[in-house]
């Protein structure tokens, strides 16, 4: 892909959150991967290597409307999707919309909140919309959710279950900075604050129209193939004890359509594939403990599956 | 002086070695008298070069040698006082219009050596080409062994010192010229080791060794008399310069070995009648082959053929005129049997060689001279079965001694198998028929390329009889001759052609006959009292041309034999209109095909054939990369596209460019580019892309073809 250029409205959008992000192009595009695909995505690491300021800068490159919401041990269910007060005036219950209906949301330290609150944004996510006092409220569209996770801490967490995980169409891990680039961030920072200065390069409209476009990026016969052929590997394979769904399938098709179209592409070819398998199978299959034991991730389990699965380089 | 300096000073040594063992045979196989100074020239040239001598210096040097030594070995005057170089510009200047009208034998000694000098010096520089920039010796050392073994072959020149000098040399020069093109391995004083010890281990068990005789027939003398027949081209055997005989020349002391065709042609006929056409006769058999009989009598006559007689008078005839066509002038005339008389243009006289009937166009001081078109006039001769079965035996006691002569040599067994086929045969006629079908129905067959030669201890006659049984003319008219001599029938063995082919007619109804050189045919003469020498053909698949009458039973003629072989193809017709065929010679000839491809000859030709498709395979990167491109050339198209974009993917991993299982086109394309560095390979990835995974129908496979072509070429090592 190296060769390969962008989609120009998606190369205006990167080239605007590298004005805050630096050096994390890898992450920035499979962000907007997911944004296309209508997927979420679950951010792993270590907090201060620029989470928040990546789905922030995201939010605003798209003019979208950005809202973060802090996951806390005591944090309820409808902290999440908001609640129906009673108006004395009118003489009815009236809903307060939650911080979940916005356009990005920032679901920040996703462990630490207990299951049930979990579940909450996880139906959310899943469904599109909240249900309160059995009415159903449609979330905004674009409905985007960033989520992070902090792999250090232990202590009073709640791991997310693998079965709420495959809700996510990508994990991502984010990454130090390499020297030089931490080097050009405290440049930046130095006298300004780089996240005021951005502005809006993409709509609403626009957005929609691109997700649009994704569905209708086409995925050949051989290609499907492929995707299936990776995923039923992942269940047959002798470290992995629970393989990869067809929700999976599903996943990795609709990330590769719209990794195709990020690099302006209206078809699939293997290498859109190859690139978002890594981040879309991994965080779906549960590797036997003596696989784990041996010092595999499923990271290194899933490239392994991809280098070992011929690719279709004919009719 | 390091060591590398070292060694270039004894690579030099070893390119002068070569080069000298070009040159050291000279002295024994051509008229090169002084080779010793084209060797000191050559090393020289080689010492030159390894001492970095500035080239005009040795330009200098070196055109000071060749002149001196010119003028040492022609001239003959003082180098100092100079008088020597208008001689030698002279003779350079008239050489240039020599050169120019090809006229090379008139070149002159001094300019051929002086061409000499200039030729060595030039591989003096190739040789140096080969060892310090190429590196690769392989071809100029084959060539040297190759030279050497040849000369060794078919000269006096005794190779023996040279083949041991090339191998030890040539093989050690190989290796290092192999240590040098890979760099140099780090162990080189264990390989040297290695490779001598090698080296002399095979020289020693090759020196020591037991060496077996030759496994297979001798090619050598039948590629001899083909070079000889070839060489006589002045001096009185000019008589048969022209014949070159495939397979047998004028010299017929020792018969045997293969031959092969050749569709020369020797002359074109305007004639009435199909006839054998002579060239000569022989009478002398000496075990190995035929010598012309010890008689110097010759007779002369003038057009009209007054000194010789062919039949009595009792013989039929009919009297036929010819006209000959030679392509090239002949010197000695081909003849038919019963020739009257000659007419030629130019030449009047001509000279009989009573002892094997050979006439040479002469002038009046007996000299050959050269024979163009001419017009024969001849006798057919119609024999009468009857008349031939009615002579009485030959009383003629001159005649008897010549024609039943017989070596002291010839084993006891062939006299007795010619009693056991002639008894109970009344007749003369009737035994040399029976001796005559004996070819046909006892298991001979033709062949002209697997033909043994007798041994020192070998008869001819003998080993065709009783070993081989396979053979051509020679073999089957020789048996036949010694056979009837063994039995007191005079006989004698002619040479010259068949009838030839017949090519068209003529406005008046004559046959145009085509001879050529695979026409050369010998054959048998009986005498008989009263009648003369009456024409047989033993050999399987020719006719004899000349008729037989047999009034009360013209069905039962001789058996006659379809033509089977190349060197006479007589039309069906033509061949009926004077015998018959019968069937059981059809079946001889099936036989014949079918014993051609005997078990033996198909596992040689398929053996053959696997090493040529191995060899083929084996070198298939050389080849395989211009047959893709030939056969996409023109083809254009979405469909030629796809599989064109999968031919380069297989071109390149034969090059070595291994694409991994999960390694997608795009990584691939990548890989190749940055390997040849290019970026062709991935243009022309993107495209495929779209052609197999956006199943797009117009790709634009023309504007590709260039890059396409480039990368297939550059899969050629």
């Amino acid at each position: 892909m190296k060769y390969e250029p962008f989609h120009p409205l998606i190369a205006t959008m990167i080239e605007n959150i590298e004005k805050v992000i630096i050096g994390k192009r890898e992450v920035t595009t499979l962000s907007i991967v997911a944004l296309l695909a209508g997927g979420h995505v679950l951010l792993e690491d270590v907090p201060g290597v620029g989470k928040t300021m990546l789905v922030r800068a995201l939010a605003k490159s798209v003019n979208a409307q950005f809202k973060r919401i802090q996951f806390t041990p005591d944090l309820l269910p409808s902290d999440i999707t908001g609640v129906s007060v009673y108006n004395p005036k009118q003489m009815h219950f009236e809903y307060k919309p939650g911080p979940i209906m916005g356009n990005v949301i920032l679901a920040d330290e996703i462990n630490r909140t207990s299951p049930k609150t979990q579940a909450a944004l996880l139906e959310a996510m899943e469904e599109g919309g909240v249900t309160v006092d059995g009415i159903t409220y449609p979330l905004p569209q674009p409905f985007f959710v960033m989520a992070t996770q902090n792999p250090i801490e232990y202590e009073g967490t709640y791991p997310l279950p693998e079965a709420q995980l495959d809700r996510f169409l990508l994990k991502v891990n984010m990454g130090y900075p390499s020297m030089t680039e931490e080097i050009e961030i405290l440049n930046r920072t130095e006298k300004t604050t780089p996240i005021d200065q951005i502005q809006p390069v993409v709509t609403i409209e626009q957005l929609r129209s691109l997700q649009q476009q994704v569905k209708k990026v086409y995925v050949d016969e051989h290609v499907k193939r492929y995707i299936v052929d990776l995923v039923q590997r992942s269940r047959s394979h002798p470290a992995i004890y629970l393989g990869v769904s067809p929700r999976g399938s599903v996943a990795l098709m609709k990330a590769a359509q719209a990794h195709a179209l990020v690099y302006g592409r209206d078809f699939v070819i293997p290498d859109d594939v190859q690139r978002v398998a890594s981040f879309a199978l991994p965080h779906r299959i549960i590797l036997k403990p003596e696989a784990k034991f041996d010092g595999l991730s499923a990271e290194d389990v899933i490239a392994r599956i991809i280098t070992q699965t011929p690719v279709p380089i004919r009719r | 002086m390091n060591g590398s300096r070292l060694k270039v000073g004894v690579y030099y040594l070893f390119a002068f070695w070569l080069l000298a063992e070009w040159l050291i045979p000279l002295k024994t196989v051509s008229d090169t008298q002084n080779a010793n100074v084209f060797i000191v020239f050559v090393g020289l040239c080689f010492l030159f070069m390894f001492l970095r001598i500035r080239a005009s210096i040795v330009a200098l040097i070196n055109v000071s040698y060749i002149a001196y030594t010119l003028n040492a070995l022609f001239f003959d005057v003082s180098f100092f006082s100079f008088r020597w170089l208008p001689l030698l510009v002279e003779d350079v200047i008239n050489h240039v219009a020599i050169v120019r009208q090809a006229r090379w034998f008139e070149v002159t000694n001094v300019f051929r050596s002086l061409l000499f000098f200039v030729l060595l010096w030039m591989m003096t520089y190739v040789v140096r080409y080969w060892l310090f920039v190429r590196k690769r010796l392989f071809v100029f050392y084959v060539a040297t062994v190759a030279y050497v073994a040849i000369l060794d072959t078919f000269t006096a020149f005794r190779g023996n010192g040279a083949i041991v000098r090339l191998v030890t040399l040539g093989f050690l020069l190989l290796h290092w010229l192999v240590d040098e093109r890979i760099g140099g391995a780090k162990q080189w004083k264990r390989w040297l080791a290695a490779s001598i010890g090698m080296i002399s281990v095979c020289l020693v068990v090759g020196y020591v060794g037991p060496k077996l005789p030759p496994q297979w027939p001798d090619p050598v003398p039948f590629i001899k008399s083909y070079a000889k027949g070839s060489e006589q081209g002045t001096g009185k055997e000019t008589v048969d310069g022209t014949v070159k005989k495939v397979g047998y020349g004028t010299n017929d002391s020792r018969l045997g070995g293969p031959f092969v065709a050749d569709d020369t042609v020797v002359f074109t006929v305007e004639d009435e009648q199909r006839h054998y056409w002579r060239v000569e006769t022989k009478s002398v058999y000496t075990g190995k082959g035929w010598e012309t009989a010890d008689n110097d009598v010759t007779d002369i006559f003038e057009q009209e053929n007054h000194i010789y007689y062919w039949f009595e008078d009792g013989v039929e005839k009919e009297t036929f005129t010819a006209i000959i066509r030679p392509t090239q002038p002949m010197y000695y005339l081909a003849y038919p049997l019963g020739l009257k008389a000659v007419h030629a243009l130019e030449v009047n006289e001509f000279l009989l060689q009573m002892a094997n009937e050979k006439i040479y166009p002469v002038d009046r001081q007996l000299n050959t001279l050269p024979l163009f078109e001419h017009e024969i006039v001849y006798e057919h001769p119609i024999f009468s079965v009857e008349q031939l079965n009615d002579a009485p035996a030959v009383q003629n006691d001159t005649l008897l001694a010549q024609y039943t002569q017989l070596p002291a040599t010839l084993p006891s067994r062939v006299r007795q198998l010619a009693e056991k086929i002639t008894n109970g045969k009344q007749t003369q006629y009737e035994k040399v028929k029976a001796v005559e079908q004996y070819f046909r129905l006892n298991g001979f067959d033709y062949e002209t390329t697997d033909v043994a030669v007798p041994g020192d201890n070998d008869d001819y006659v003998d080993q065709f009889l009783f070993e081989t049984k396979k053979g051509y003319c020679d073999n089957f008219s020789t048996s036949m001759v010694v056979l009837l001599r063994s039995v007191g029938i005079p006989a004698r063995w002619v040479k010259g052609y068949t009838a030839g082919q017949l090519t068209g007619k003529t406005a008046d109804g004559k046959n145009i006959y085509t001879i050529t050189n695979k026409n050369a045919h010998s054959w048998v003469e009986v005498y008989f009292s009263g009648v003369g020498w009456v024409p047989f053909e033993p050999t399987q698949g020719f006719a004899n041309p000349y008729r037989f009458t047999q009034p009360q039973l013209p069905q039962e003629q001789q058996v006659v034999q379809p033509s089977q072989s190349l060197r006479s193809r007589i039309p069906v017709n033509d061949l009926l209109r004077g015998e018959q065929t019968t069937s059981s010679s059809w079946k001889d000839k099936d036989h014949a095909i079918w014993n051609a491809f005997t078990w033996k000859k198909a596992i040689w030709l398929i053996f053959v054939g696997v090493g040529v498709v191995f060899l083929l395979y084996k070198i298939r990167r050389k080849w395989w990369p211009y047959v893709t491109l030939f056969m996409f050339r023109w083809k254009n198209g979405d469909d030629a596209f796809v599989r064109a974009y999968v031919a380069l993917l297989k071109h390149l991993q034969d090059y070595g460019l291994k694409r991994k299982q999960g390694e997608t086109l795009r990584q691939y394309a990548a890989y190749v580019d940055r390997y040849f560095g290019t970026t062709d390979m991935s243009k022309l990835t993107y495209m495929y892309e779209k052609a197999i995974y956006k199943q797009q129908a117009n790709v634009e496979w023309e504007k590709m073809k260039e890059l396409w072509e480039n990368l297939i070429k550059k899969t050629v090592p």
